[in-house]
């Protein structure tokens, strides 16, 4: 490998690991805000770990019991969750934050998803944005950090596929089911709303919804393609964007989370030298 | 021709190269697809994204039911924006029901003992896993804790009620019945 690639992929890995824990900061505010970290939850008593072994593994080893019913670990954990982001934030080179934060990321998503009992994937591309971090060598880094490119392809691609395979792309009124079913509790809540009004008007003319749905789902099938081009990946945003409106107006469901880490895995390489020197003018690089 | 990405992690490290086909493959073989056996058992935490893909019932007189909350007599009612917000009752809530129904006896205890027994292990293990009947009865004064913290209210009355809705031909929403599940 050249010095100079190998000394663009050291400033893209700078400003790559930046963003991508500020956004994780951020996220966890978020969180914090919606009073959802594990020190938040009034010592929670029901649990589901269903079949998953990660769930089962955690409920056995009883590490949940420390991380929610008593204060002073469970604030612990919060100080070493931010901690780790923002230290890894400030030293981005420094891959053990990284690996201590990717497995206090996990521990959190995991403790959420227990407790809240339901296997919640909102946060699942984030955590896997963090393994590339982990690698000490900047071309690891580099090599995971195109993989986790195509594996946010993969996760839409593949819903898309599923929906083949299991039906609901052959089912014509799939799209008037779902929507009745996920906004019934909002339009129960909010009679008299525009929206409302406007669910109503849409159930009238389901024809519409379902039109719109099969939209939604070639929109995720539009994500194979980045499997064998990177042409087309501000087209993919895009489509991402689109896939997240419609699931937040008529699927009532808010993946915040993962809109964000797929915009950011899917960031043209050469828009992140663009960021960095646009910061480098004001600021020289810390590493 | 360009270099494929597998070829090019393969020359870089094999151990990276051996961790990311390792996980290539368990992203297909672990697919919530109808032909996998396993589809509805999530095993691991992240290949999850069969959602919104099977079939559904399409029942014209189709009931669909949730769950609603009342805290000192307003209604937890927050935009779909907030959805962080309303998850630990919106899907601990269903959960609880379940349970409940089923005598306070969470139906998974039963499950994993079974599983445990066929590995060897004392089947009594599955109550480190599942819930205690124990807890499952104290969830309606933990949900009052919760929605105080959550809210910054103190609660002195906290009401959950189930309905069974349907949508008319005109699109309005005709509630079928209502259960009041929690009275706190």
């Amino acid at each position: 490998m050249s010095k100079e690639i190998h000394i663009t992929i050291e400033k893209q890995r700078l400003i790559i690991t930046r963003f991508v824990m500020i956004y994780c900061i951020l996220c966890l505010l978020l969180r914090a805000m919606a009073h959802t970290l594990p020190s938040q939850l009034a010592q929670p008593v029901l649990t589901r770990a269903g079949y998953n072994i990660a769930h089962i593994l955690y409920r056995a080893s009883g590490i949940g019991e420390w991380l929610t019913q008593y204060p002073f670990t469970a604030q612990l954990f919060n100080v070493f969750l931010f901690g780790a982001a923002a230290l890894l934030a400030v030293f981005p080179r420094k891959n053990y934050f990284a690996v201590l934060f990717s497995i206090l990321l996990l521990l959190f998503i995991i403790t959420t998803n227990i407790y809240v009992n339901f296997n919640q994937h909102y946060l699942f591309l984030l955590w896997l944005a963090t393994l590339p971090f982990c690698m000490r060598s900047d071309r690891s880094f580099a090599l995971l950090w195109e993989g986790l490119r195509f594996y946010a392809c993969w996760v839409y691609g593949s819903t898309f596929i599923l929906k083949l395979i299991n039906g609901a792309m052959w089912q014509w009124d799939y799209g008037l089911q779902t929507m009745k079913e996920q906004v019934a509790e909002y339009v129960f809540l909010n009679p008299g709303s525009t929206l409302t009004m406007a669910y109503s008007w849409l159930i009238q003319h389901g024809t519409l919804v379902n039109i719109g749905q099969k939209f939604v789902f070639l929109a995720e099938g539009m994500f194979l393609i980045g499997f064998f081009t990177r042409k087309y990946d501000r087209f993919l945003i895009f489509m991402g964007l689109f896939i997240f409106i419609s699931t937040a107006l008529f699927a009532n469901v808010f993946f915040i989370e993962q809109l964000g880490i797929l915009i950011v895995a899917l960031l043209p390489l050469k828009e992140w030298d663009k960021i960095n020197n646009r910061f480098r003018r004001s600021k020289p690089a810390v590493l | 021709m360009k270099e494929s990405y597998f070829s090019r992690l393969r020359k870089h490290s094999k151990r990276l190269y051996i961790f990311v086909v390792i996980y290539a493959i368990g992203s297909i073989l672990m697919i919530q697809s109808r032909v996998n056996p396993y589809m509805f058992f999530e095993m691991t935490p992240v290949f999850t994204w069969g959602m919104f893909s099977t079939n559904i019932d399409a029942a014209p007189e189709k009931n669909y039911v949730f769950y609603d909350l009342k805290y000192n007599g307003k209604t937890f009612n927050l935009p779909t924006a907030q959805d962080h917000w309303k998850i630990f009752f919106s899907y601990t809530i269903p959960n609880y029901d379940n349970i409940k129904a089923n005598g306070y006896e969470d139906p998974l205890n039963s499950k994993y003992a079974a599983v445990l027994q066929k590995l060897h292990i004392d089947p009594a293990f599955a109550s480190h896993i599942s819930n205690k009947r124990n807890d499952v009865q104290r969830y309606p004064q933990w949900l009052k804790r919760y929605m105080e913290n959550n809210t910054g209210e103190q609660i002195t009355h906290l009401e959950v009620t189930k309905r069974w809705v349907k949508f008319d031909a005109g699109g309005i929403l005709q509630v079928d019945s209502s259960k009041i599940i929690i009275n706190e």
